[in-house]
């Protein structure tokens, strides 16, 4: 026996037939969506620093250009960089990693990549050593993230590996599949800060002391997935809405797929309708952000103030080859600093643990 | 994409566009609407379609893309339950008590805030479970019993206790 609810929407769904769907143009704006996405959805796995709950005290010597935040990692500026074949080109210097670079992202203490063969490797003053194993990775989602002077991965046999290259310590915990309902959940580091990583697999989202080795499902209280995570700042997905959670409140905010803090948490690039801006992650206001292109999205910061930006302009019926930008958060302006890339995303890679494939 | 992947996803549209659009109806009330909402979902579906690896990914991927894009229309557009639908039910001359209940439903239903309307969908429509309608709905499974219960009370609200919303069987979890 069937109630009236059922009844009624299976009365009023029958009435419908065929949709008039247009398959080309789904593919063509798949195909769209396809390019900015692959730098969108990697971006969470950028740079993170910040300490869990809040007590965002900063640790700043004012002697000290680098600065230090109170999770004890540096804020050594970094330099704009992107990977081709297996080298990183790193202003007028190109580093020889010597084995093609699958995705790569930059430390405090050095480079550190994946490979070809899936090897994870650290390049340190010129010197390759392997140092771990991914676990299949997935095209499109962050095989690497760093922070200072860490870097994590999923390595063989679903271990989470934390390596902190200044040390050479390594830290480890399972990752856990159960209770991952059927589609599309892929066990991943979310973001990583100095003392903690924030984990996303069948438990749902995970603070992961890498000190003590306690490893504690975030929730019910908050239960949402850390998008990216800075000095105090979390910048979390889900319900009733993304929002920056500071020590001193919670602020909401959209994004669509991806939020990339500034190491003091102050601002974030993000991207929402396809389009990617710029945000104060205290009031969630839209800053300037002239790119003066047909499409950015900021997906580095190389400082507190400073982000990398990748452009694309219209070209044709396409889109002609990607640039890099340098730019000022406090003012919006942008200047180019890599003119011309390589026109097919997989033909580069940037330092955000991603691997771009080549389509086809 | 691979042209071979571009096959499949093709098949698999065809295959489910009809299903995918009365679901998409009951989520925003339009027909219009709808059709731009599989449209979208199929998109989105599209894109992923590299990493979905088996039909039965793609086929929770669509219906979780669909269903968590028609709550941000809502939520961006400021709809709601406020916002007019195209199509109340004309009750012509031949219409019975019946008729008239599944009218008022049906309107009732468009009228409830679209996380509840979701949630009602997925539960009864779909068929799902309480966690495979938390895991479309990208939330807890005590927020799927809240938001059914939730809008099972206005709906009696609405209808008078004398209307069966649910059979008992139906009634199991809800």
């Amino acid at each position: 026996m069937t109630g009236k609810l059922i009844e009624t929407m299976r009365s009023q769904a029958g009435e419908l037939g065929s949709p008039a769907l247009d398959l080309d143009s789904i593919v063509h704006e798949g195909d769209r969506r396809t390019r900015r996405r692959r730098l969108a959805v990697v971006a969470v796995g950028v740079v993170g620093a910040v300490v869990l709950g809040g007590a965002a005290v900063r640790l700043v010597d004012p002697g000290d250009p680098e600065g230090q935040v109170a999770d004890g990692t540096t804020q050594r500026p970094h330099e704009l960089s992107y990977a081709t074949g297996s080298r990183i080109h790193v202003g007028d210097t190109d580093l020889d990693a010597g084995r093609p670079i699958r995705a790569y992202v930059e430390t405090d203490a050095g480079y550190v990549f994946s490979s070809t063969d899936l090897g994870v490797y650290t390049l340190i003053d010129g010197e390759t050593a392997r140092v771990g194993t991914l676990t299949k990775p997935v095209d499109d989602v962050p095989e690497l993230v760093a922070d200072g002077s860490r870097v994590g991965w999923l390595d063989a046999d679903d271990l989470y590996k934390v390596r902190d290259l200044a040390t050479g310590e390594v830290v480890e915990t399972p990752a856990n599949h159960e209770g991952v309902r059927g589609s599309a959940v892929s066990a991943s580091i979310t973001a990583l800060d100095g003392a903690t990583a924030y984990l996303f697999d069948g438990r749902g989202p995970v603070a992961w002391d890498l000190e003590s080795g306690a490893v504690n499902p975030r929730g019910p209280a908050d239960s949402r997935r850390v998008v990216d995570a800075e000095d105090g700042v979390l910048l979390v997905e889900g319900e009733p809405s993304d929002a920056v959670i500071t020590s001193t409140g919670s602020v909401p905010v959209q994004i669509d797929d991806f939020a990339n803090l500034s190491p003091d948490g102050h601002y974030a690039t993000t991207s929402r309708d396809d389009t990617g801006f710029l945000i104060d992650a205290r009031t969630g206001e839209r800053l300037p952000f002239d790119h003066g292109h047909d499409w950015a999205i900021g997906y580095q910061w190389l400082t507190d103030g400073t982000f990398a930006a990748m452009v694309f302009d219209h070209e044709g019926d396409g889109w002609g080859k990607p640039a890099l930008l340098t730019c000022a958060a406090a003012t919006g302006a942008c200047e180019t600093t890599v003119r011309q890339l390589p026109a097919e995303l997989g033909e580069f890679q940037l330092p955000i643990g991603v691997a771009f494939v080549t389509e086809g | 994409m691979k042209a071979r992947d571009q096959n499949a996803f093709a098949e698999f549209a065809a295959g489910r566009a009809v299903a995918l659009h009365r679901a998409a109806y009951l989520l925003v009330g339009d027909r219009q609407l709808a059709q731009d909402l599989v449209q979208e979902a199929l998109t989105k579906t599209y894109v992923a379609w590299p990493r979905l690896r088996d039909p039965g990914n793609a086929e929770a991927y669509c219906r979780k893309a669909m269903t968590t894009t028609a709550i941000s229309w809502f939520r961006r557009k400021g709809w709601d339950n406020e916002r007019p639908t195209e199509t109340v039910p004309e009750l012509g001359h031949e219409y019975d008590d019946a008729s008239a209940q599944r009218v008022t439903l049906w309107q009732a239903l468009l009228e409830l805030p679209v996380r509840q309307r979701a949630s009602l969908v997925l539960r009864f429509y779909e068929d799902l479970t309480e966690a495979q309608t938390a895991d479309v709905m990208g939330c807890a499974v005590g927020t799927v019993k809240s938001q059914v219960s939730a809008a099972l009370k206005k709906l009696r609200d609405r209808l008078g206790d004398d209307v069966e919303l649910l059979s008992p069987d139906e009634m199991v979890g809800a």
